[in-house]
């Protein structure tokens, strides 16, 4: 199993290792724009840097990481399994193991492959965080900022991974399940609740709150992504 | 949307003066005394709307009181009960937090006797809000919301109530033992100010300082050093006149002359951090804390050693310690969320182990 | 183990159009079965359907002796299989594939990989999505063959190929069938191919298994019989009429007739017919009577 593991990995590095150095280069790239732009915007006329205005700037800017850790997931995901689909399949199933085994080393392959962007990102924030003078009071976070990334990356990794894994007709079925849902939802709660003037929850503010409030897994994406805090 | 009204009307006509005071025909003869009666015209009109606005949400008050088919007393409050709105877990959650905060109320509960608390439908059922009458819309997430909604209406409601050289002190902050102290340590590690830099540090002077309980006259050296004063006005004025010059010439008399046109400098510490001082006197206070903020006293400060019943110092010392151990963990949650992490990838694992090998057809 | 694959009543529907009906075979273990059918007879799917590719609706299937699917990875891990299109991911290099296929088969053999990689002169180096036709068509042998599997399914492994390209995939198959002793279930419709190396024979037209025996008794058994004076329909007979048709020019009839041996002219003696001519039908000929008769009984 170890030979099949390993190759699993080699096949998962073959099919992404050109995404994996885009991604690592912006991870890389990303923190320290961000840091900068925010140190820029946070000098004060007498020429230090504020730190409520460092970390209001870093609040702002910092909102692109969460995207970024679900854009990394989601194509380290689809990555996977892009040969497959583009071969139909018929490798896989021609070899001697199970398809849930099949399944598995593809994901521990990705959740491997995450680890490039992931340890990309703890290097870009670390450079970001010890190469800019941090106000008194204020601490940089690149280790902390990375479990987070790595966090928000598995979840919309494995969550694109189960989706990507299905056929074409249950993605469909996902999919258009989805969109029934918001959209219908979006249409029907109005209607109940001006008919019954009750207040319900859509299925939009339902999603909102799974992230923001539930304290479920997609609430690591609602939380502080702050590089620098007190 | 009717607590909006005012200041949309007030927006408005504000937003008409200007516009009427840049397009005014720059022929006029005195164009700034035609612009000032033209402003004062408006100001006029802007009261009179003001005027109407109000007798518009007494009308609906009063309707609201029509409307309610039953009541519900907790303390101090009245809970308006519609057939329409489910009030009940309002009502469990006010009664646990007025049992926690009664004792602290003590004999000023008459302060705050008959205020009435509704729960509205929005929007076409939302009636006006009014002296003495707080509104919340109704929640459906769980009793967290209710207990935070709970916790809104009586920490308003005390804060509202206080006297005026408190809530002005307050500076927008609401008051009610036993909040985060999160943000206050937010607002002392971030705040731009050597004496708040200083208070962080334990410097208890410094704290009674940054928080504005002494009055530095026009003395902000107390607060502030040139730089840091120049940053502030740097943030609250447009660069021109003094503030260009304190500004852009680095003149720290210009800084001074133009903090004072701005009405005196910020003290360092806001309302949340204030707020959490206020709220950790009545705490060490006790008993009958929040009733002996209204005895008479000189100032501030001396209102809140009267509810601490502790010198000042020692009031704001222990609070500066509250705050000293309140430092927000980022790594906060972070367990929480790997281990849903974990479990949602085992789940999502499992459903991709599942999907089928017939895919061929 | 007798059968190296048998299936019984297999069932599959795809679309309104095509369908698989009670398709039952058996393929001795150490035979080469060909198995024969025009296009969209179904072959490919069947052969999926085999190897647990796709989900039937009736039947059983054994591979080697183990059910499919319940013991499908079992089964997979002895038997080599070449698809009819290139299944192996064509970013790969030949190398990196080779590495790949052997990671998953444990029967691998290094050292007879190299030695038929040399043998069909294919480079290390380059990416599968860059090989010739015939350059993947060996590829796909080599890996198939080199796993040292005990079953070989091949689903028209030399179609499309030269024959320069064709003789050495089918001499590196025959080398390595007459040296394990393997079964080869290969299905094609280039039947003259099939019949200088197959045993059995099996033939699927539309769906149905219209014939299955060894292959010398289906060639000796069918025969295409000239006649004159032929007797009428309706006959009690003693082989089965595949065709009969009038010939053009003489007053003969040309029967097509399965189940024939020498002795059987005697009936026409007794009939009032002559037997004029009695000719052997190479495989094609016997095949595409087969298909003939086939469809004028399902008609």
């Amino acid at each position: 199993m170890t030979g099949a593991m390993t190759q699993m990995l080699r096949l998962q590095w073959l099919a992404s290792r050109w995404l994996l150095l885009v991604l690592a280069l912006i991870c890389i790239g990303l923190p320290q724009a961000v840091v900068r732009l925010a140190v820029l915007g946070a000098h004060g006329a007498d020429r230090n840097l504020i730190p409520a205005a460092l970390l209001q700037s870093l609040d702002s800017i910092s909102v692109l990481f969460p995207y970024l850790a679900a854009i990394t997931g989601a194509l380290i995901a689809l990555a996977a399994w892009n040969w497959d689909h583009r071969t139909g399949h018929v490798y896989a199933l021609s070899l001697p193991i199970s398809r849930a085994e099949y399944a598995l080393l593809k994901l521990w392959a990705g959740a491997v492959a995450l680890l490039v962007p992931t340890v990309a990102i703890w290097i870009g924030a670390w450079i970001a965080t010890s190469t800019v003078p941090i106000p008194d009071g204020l601490h940089a976070y690149p280790f902390a900022f990375g479990v987070r990334f790595l966090l928000a990356g598995t979840i919309v990794y494995g969550t694109m991974f189960a989706l990507a894994s299905g056929t074409i007709r249950t993605t469909l079925i996902v999919t258009i399940g989805w969109c029934a849902l918001f959209i219908g939802g979006s249409l029907l709660v109005p209607w109940l609740e001006s008919q019954y003037a009750i207040e319900l929850l859509s299925p939009t503010e339902m999603l909102g709150h799974a992230f923001a409030e539930w304290p479920g897994p997609f609430r690591v994406f609602a939380g502080s992504w702050l590089l620098i805090d007190v | 949307m009717s607590e909006l009204r005012i200041p949309l009307v007030a927006a408005a006509a504000l937003s008409g003066a200007v516009l009427l005071a840049i397009t005014l025909p720059a022929a006029a003869q005195d164009p700034r005394a035609e612009l000032a009666a033209r402003i004062d015209s408006l100001a006029g009109i802007y009261e009179a709307q003001l005027e109407q606005v109000r007798v518009l949400d007494s009308i609906r008050l009063a309707r609201l009181r029509e409307l309610r088919t039953d009541t519900t007393v907790v303390g101090p409050f009245v809970v308006i009960d519609r057939d329409t709105v489910p009030v009940q877990r309002l009502v469990d959650a006010l009664t646990a937090a007025w049992s926690r905060h009664a004792a602290f109320v003590g004999h000023a509960v008459r302060r705050i006797e008959g205020t009435i608390v509704t729960m509205t439908l929005p929007p076409a059922f939302t009636p006006a809000g009014g002296a003495g009458q707080y509104r919340f819309e109704p929640f459906v997430w769980g009793s967290a919301d209710y207990e935070r909604a709970a916790r809104h209406v009586m920490s308003s409601v005390l804060t509202d109530a206080l006297p005026a050289d408190l809530r002005e002190w307050l500076d927008g902050g609401s008051v009610l033992p036993g909040g985060s102290l999160e943000w206050p340590y937010r607002e002392l590690a971030t705040a731009h100010s050597h004496a708040a830099r200083n208070c962080f540090a334990g410097d208890v002077a410094a704290c009674i300082a940054a928080s504005g309980l002494t009055d530095p006259g026009e003395d902000w050296s107390r607060w502030y050093t040139p730089g840091q004063l120049r940053a502030q006005v740097a943030q609250r004025s447009w660069y021109s006149g003094a503030a260009g010059a304190c500004v852009h010439q680095l003149d720290d008399a210009a800084c001074i002359a133009e903090s004072r046109r701005l009405g005196g400098a910020l003290p360092p510490l806001g309302g949340a951090a204030r707020a959490s001082l206020l709220a950790s006197a009545l705490e060490l206070g006790g008993t009958g804390a929040y009733a002996r903020l209204f005895d008479d006293a000189p100032d501030v400060g001396a209102r809140l050693a009267n509810a601490a019943g502790l010198p000042l110092d020692e009031v704001v010392a222990s609070w500066r310690e509250a705050v000293e151990r309140a430092r927000p963990s980022i790594h906060a949650g972070m367990l929480d969320a790997g281990i849903w992490t974990v479990i949602l990838l085992a789940a999502l694992a499992v459903l991709a182990m599942r999907s089928t090998r017939w895919r061929l057809g | 183990m007798s059968e190296a694959i048998e299936v019984r009543g297999l069932g599959y529907r795809a679309g309104r159009s095509f369908a698989l009906r009670d398709v039952s075979l058996t393929v001795p273990a150490g035979s080469i079965y060909g198995f024969l059918g025009p296009n969209g007879a179904g072959k490919t799917t069947t052969i999926r359907l085999l190897l647990g590719m796709s989900r039937r609706e009736a039947g059983d299937v054994r591979l080697l002796g183990r059910s499919i699917p319940g013991e499908l990875p079992a089964a997979l891990s002895v038997v080599g299989y070449v698809p009819e299109r290139p299944h192996v991911y064509p970013s790969l290099r030949v190398d990196e594939a080779m590495r790949c296929h052997a990671a998953f088969h444990r029967r691998w053999d290094d050292a007879w990989a190299t030695r038929l990689q040399r043998m069909f002169e294919l480079p290390d180096d380059r990416r599968i999505g860059r090989l010739s036709k015939g350059e993947t068509g060996k590829l796909l042998m080599l890996l198939a063959l080199a796993q040292r599997p005990e079953l070989l399914i091949l689903d028209e492994p030399t179609d499309g190929l030269d024959p320069m390209v064709r003789r050495d995939v089918l001499t590196a198959l025959l080398d390595y069938v007459s040296e394990s002793g393997a079964t080869v279930f290969i299905s094609s419709h280039l039947v003259h191919e099939l019949e200088r190396m197959c045993s059995w024979v099996g033939v699927l037209d539309h769906g149905r298994m219209v014939a299955e025996l060894p292959i010398d008794v289906l060639k000796g058994g069918i025969k295409r019989i000239r006649l004159a004076e032929a007797p009428s329909n309706g006959q009690q007979l003693p082989f089965e009429v595949l065709s009969r048709a009038q010939d053009a020019f003489a007053s003969s009839e040309t029967w097509v007739v399965r189940g024939w041996s020498d002795p059987m002219v005697q009936y026409f003696d007794t009939a009032g017919a002559t037997v004029r001519e009695v000719i052997d039908l190479d495989l094609e000929e016997v095949f595409v009577e087969l298909l003939r008769s086939g469809r004028e009984v399902t008609r």
